[in-house]
């Protein structure tokens, strides 16, 4: 049973002309296909985000969001740590739908389970991602080893003499405790950022002294064959998206993949024999007319630049790449 | 009791992957101890290029290595190259073919399967079952213009699709090909690929076959000396060239048309324009063991013609009878010409065969030989003489999720054995190598951990069936229940498909995935194996879930 809750606070994302006309096709084609359930536009995702309860500020979808399970790609929200409503909102897991149940909680999207912070199941989740993100951390930092040795073999020198180091590590899905100014007061938010990175400003605390004067850089891959960026953190990205900006280019639909000619009715013919039924995909025939749709890194990095939210400071061309 | 029994060292027989996996696992765990490992056969088999996909989906290459590898990379290893000829598991020793007793503190089963044969002691059936028999399956089929390949598993599939410039009659007792991996659907998409005409150009084959026609020069070129030297001249009318890669041929004195398989295609693009003039060439890098070094053997003025496949299928039936020559020129019986189309318009053989095989569904064929595919049995045989082993349904040792058989301290793994514990309810035993490495594996963490007194936590690779492999080369992918085994009529199919390209098949019960087959490169594998792990509900998104145009690997990111 669903109660359409209205939203507690305002949905938001950022475009550009090419990427607001994205945007509402994604929706467009939603609607016609009478979606419900199943893969929901991003538009309605951020939408849903926006109506948990303890969200504070806005639910925000940077300019590559897309379509995700549960939360969209590209979509940031924050909780107030000390609203006994607010959630942490992992995705559907058996435990959280126990949890939702017993503390009586709606939402618009059962793939948006979740718990309330303070419950034992919103703890166990910030431990087990807690855990999680150390074991990504430690399996970064091991590439990273990797690749120093790699490197120091080939050109037979040491990773000091190639000048190999980290330029910076962060992590695109995550939910973090961080203090931001909420309407003039300092409040302890848990700021979920999926598939959207953290950019915090010049003179920010918690960032290391090598960047103090500049702001965290914010690296931005592209895609096979397009640029990268890296780009920085503002103050304006501090107060409109408590410090967030976008990850990479969005794939929303891509139709390079779909360039096939769905045809089996051979194989289809053969398996009927075995009296199961089957179901078939096939693109939905609107799709055949939608242009490509395809978010592209240099008007994603764009409008967050121009929006303010961080700010451009280094273009990288792709040498090679390699594919693992 | 067990106070005196606890002497020896830790045993392993069979020099397989699960034994050598075995052995290496142990020798690690217990740098101090010493460890035997008793096989038959003078080479190991060594798991190399090992390759972890995903969470579950591994890689690997199998060598042949010898003993003293082993020996040299674990000093703790001793190799035993003698076969098991009893086991007495009351005083906890074996006794091998060379009359030796080895007493042991643990010991770890790891025997194989050998192939079934449908008929034992005929020179013209073979069984392949590992490189031995490989390569004596290669050297006759060297000489073989039409074979006939038995069985439908994974090992008729690889043949089935590798052999060219032979005829192959395949007869297998089901209605569809491939039927332990695929399902009739799969088949049908795999069989257009193999009955196609023209082969694709831009195929990457390991191997290709050229027929050369019409007059050819050969030469000998070593690089060593450079010297250039008129091999022959030979009229060839059609000389079909297949080359086994490490089997030294003695060089051109006997028969012309000699057959040889370019095992690379780098091999080829090396035709050269410039040396001699823009001719085409085909560069055959042969190692011959004479103080020259390596020499070359040059054709120049060839023809490529590429061969497709020559295969003709024969679909439930079996083998009724094998004769001989002889024996079946007495019986006046008629054999059947190779079906050279789709047509019916077969005519009796006037070819004289070594062997011919009457079909159970009427049809007699002759033959230079017959591959027997048609699976393994374990080899316990060894092992069972007064000692009350549990057998499982398939005739292999019965183990329980600790690899324990029912005699105390003797272990098992690989395909010697019959995995009893409650399955996860996306695994099942397969004879792979796959699992073959993943249950030596598992053994040896097991007997190390009893010794301390404790149990093991099931490996996560027994969390979830997977398996990666080639089959008329593309890449299959099989993850969890793939073909819905055990589940009843209860589920349903979900199936995206590209003719030529890619077959996706994925089985759903409850709106859960159990299991799925992928076909061609699909970058499905890691999302479904993840999405058959947490056995999300996923009836939401119905057949969507295969669009295409949905990027579904980011979705669930």
């Amino acid at each position: 049973m669903f109660a359409f809750l209205l939203n507690q606070v305002e949905g938001v994302f950022y475009v550009n002309d090419a990427l607001e006309k994205l945007m509402f096709e994604e929706l467009r084609n939603a609607c016609r296909g009478g979606g419900v359930g199943g893969f929901l536009p991003a538009m309605k995702q951020i939408g849903n985000v926006a109506a948990l309860p303890g969200i504070v500020h806005r639910s925000i979808g940077l300019p590559d969001v897309h379509s995700g399970y549960g939360f969209a790609i590209g979509n940031m929200a924050a909780f107030d740590m000390n609203d006994p409503e607010a959630v942490v909102s992992p995705d559907a897991l058996v435990a959280m739908e126990k949890a939702m149940k017993r503390d009586k909680i709606i939402v618009n999207d059962r793939q948006l389970a979740c718990a309330r912070i303070a419950s034992p199941e919103g703890q166990d989740y910030l431990k087990g991602m807690a855990a999680a993100g150390n074991y990504a951390w430690v399996n970064r930092s091991s590439m990273t080893f990797l690749t120093r040795q790699a490197f120091a073999k080939v050109f037979n020198t040491t990773p000091d003499d190639l000048d190999l180091h980290v330029i910076y590590d962060v992590s695109h899905n995550i939910a973090k405790v961080e203090q931001h100014v909420v309407d003039g007061k300092e409040r302890t938010l848990l700021v979920h950022r999926k598939g959207s990175t953290r950019a915090f400003p010049p003179h920010h605390p918690l960032i290391a002294v090598d960047y103090q004067l500049t702001g965290q850089p914010v690296l931005i891959g592209g895609t096979m064959g397009t640029c990268s960026y890296v780009l920085t953190g503002t103050e304006q990205g501090m107060t409109e998206t408590f410090g967030t900006t976008c990850h990479g280019a969005g794939r929303a639909l891509s139709r390079a993949k779909s360039r096939r000619n769905l045809d089996f009715q051979d194989v289809l013919d053969k398996l009927a024999d075995m009296g199961i039924a089957i179901r078939v995909a096939s693109p939905k025939l609107v799709m055949e007319e939608a242009p490509e749709s395809y978010k592209n890194v240099t008007d994603v990095v764009n409008t967050c630049h121009d929006a303010g939210i961080s700010k451009k400071a280094i273009k990288l061309r792709p040498i090679a790449v390699i594919k693992g | 009791m067990e106070a005196a029994r606890s002497v020896g060292p830790l045993v392993v027989v069979g020099g397989g992957i699960a034994g050598v996996t075995c052995a290496e696992q142990l020798a690690v765990t217990f740098p101090e101890e010493d460890i035997l490992l008793v096989t038959a056969s003078p080479v190991i088999k060594a798991v190399t290029n090992f390759k972890q996909v995903s969470k579950v989906l591994e890689e690997f290459d199998v060598e042949e290595q010898p003993s003293t590898v082993l020996e040299n990379r674990f000093p703790n290893i001793k190799v035993i190259e003698s076969g098991v000829r009893q086991l007495k598991s009351e005083e906890h020793c074996i006794v091998t073919e060379d009359g030796r007793q080895h007493v042991y503190k643990k010991l770890c089963l790891c025997a194989g399967a050998k192939p079934k044969l449908i008929c034992e002691g005929n020179p013209y059936v073979l069984g392949i079952r590992d490189t031995d028999s490989a390569q004596e399956f290669q050297k006759q089929l060297r000489k073989a213009k039409r074979i006939m390949i038995v069985g439908n598993g994974g090992i008729a599939l690889e043949l089935v699709y590798e052999i060219e410039g032979c005829e192959v009659i395949w007869a297998i007792k089901d209605k569809a090909i491939g039927n332990t991996f695929f399902d009739a659907g799969a088949a049908e998409f795999l069989i257009s690929k193999l009955m196609s005409e023209k082969s694709e150009a831009k195929i990457a084959h390991r191997r290709t076959i050229y027929t050369v026609e019409g007059k050819c020069n050969i030469w000998l070129v070593s690089f060593m000396d450079e010297t250039k030297r008129r091999a022959g001249h030979t009229t060839v009318k059609t000389c079909r060239i297949s080359w086994v890669s490490r089997l030294p041929l003695n060089l051109p004195h006997h028969a012309w048309p000699f057959k040889c398989w370019v095992d690379s295609a780098h091999l080829c693009t090396q035709t050269l324009r410039g040396v001699f003039g823009g001719i085409s060439m085909l560069y055959l890098y042969y190692d011959i063991h004479v103080s020259a070094g390596t020499v070359w053997i040059v054709l120049t003025n060839i023809h490529f013609v590429q061969f497709s496949h020559s295969i003709h299928i024969e679909t439930k039936c079996e083998v009724k009878k094998i004769y001989l020559q002889e024996e079946f020129k007495i019986m006046k019986k008629k054999p059947l010409t190779f079906p050279k189309d789709q047509h019916k318009s077969v005519t009796v053989d006037k070819e004289v065969w070594p062997v011919y095989v009457e079909l159970t569904n009427g049809k007699i064929y002759g033959c230079d030989f017959l591959v027997s595919a048609t699976g393994v049995t374990p080899n316990v045989h060894p092992f069972l003489h007064g000692n009350n082993f549990d057998l499982g349904e398939d005739g292999g040792l019965k183990v329980d999720d600790q690899m324990r058989t029912s005699l105390p301290d003797i272990y098992a793994a690989g395909d010697i054995c019959t995995a009893c514990w409650q399955p996860s309810p996306v695994w099942q035993q397969m004879r792979l190598w796959t699992q073959a490495r993943q249950m030596g594996w598992y053994a040896a963490k097991c007997m190390a951990a009893a010794g301390l007194g404790q149990s093991s936590d099931m490996d996560f690779s027994f969390e979830l069936f997977a398996h990666v492999t080639k089959f008329f080369n593309y890449k299959v992918v099989l993850l969890g229940k793939y073909n819905a085994q055990g589940l009843g009529p209860d589920h349903e199919l979900m199936l995206r498909c590209t003719r030529g390209q890619e077959y996706v098949k994925v089985v759903m019960q409850n709106g859960r995935m159990m299991g799925a087959v992928l076909i061609g490169e699909t970058d499905l594998e890691e999302t479904f194996e993840n999405l058959i792990l947490n056995q999300m509900d996923l009836s939401s998104y119905g057949e969507d879930l295969l669009d295409p145009d949905i990027d579904i690997e980011d979705y669930f990111d």
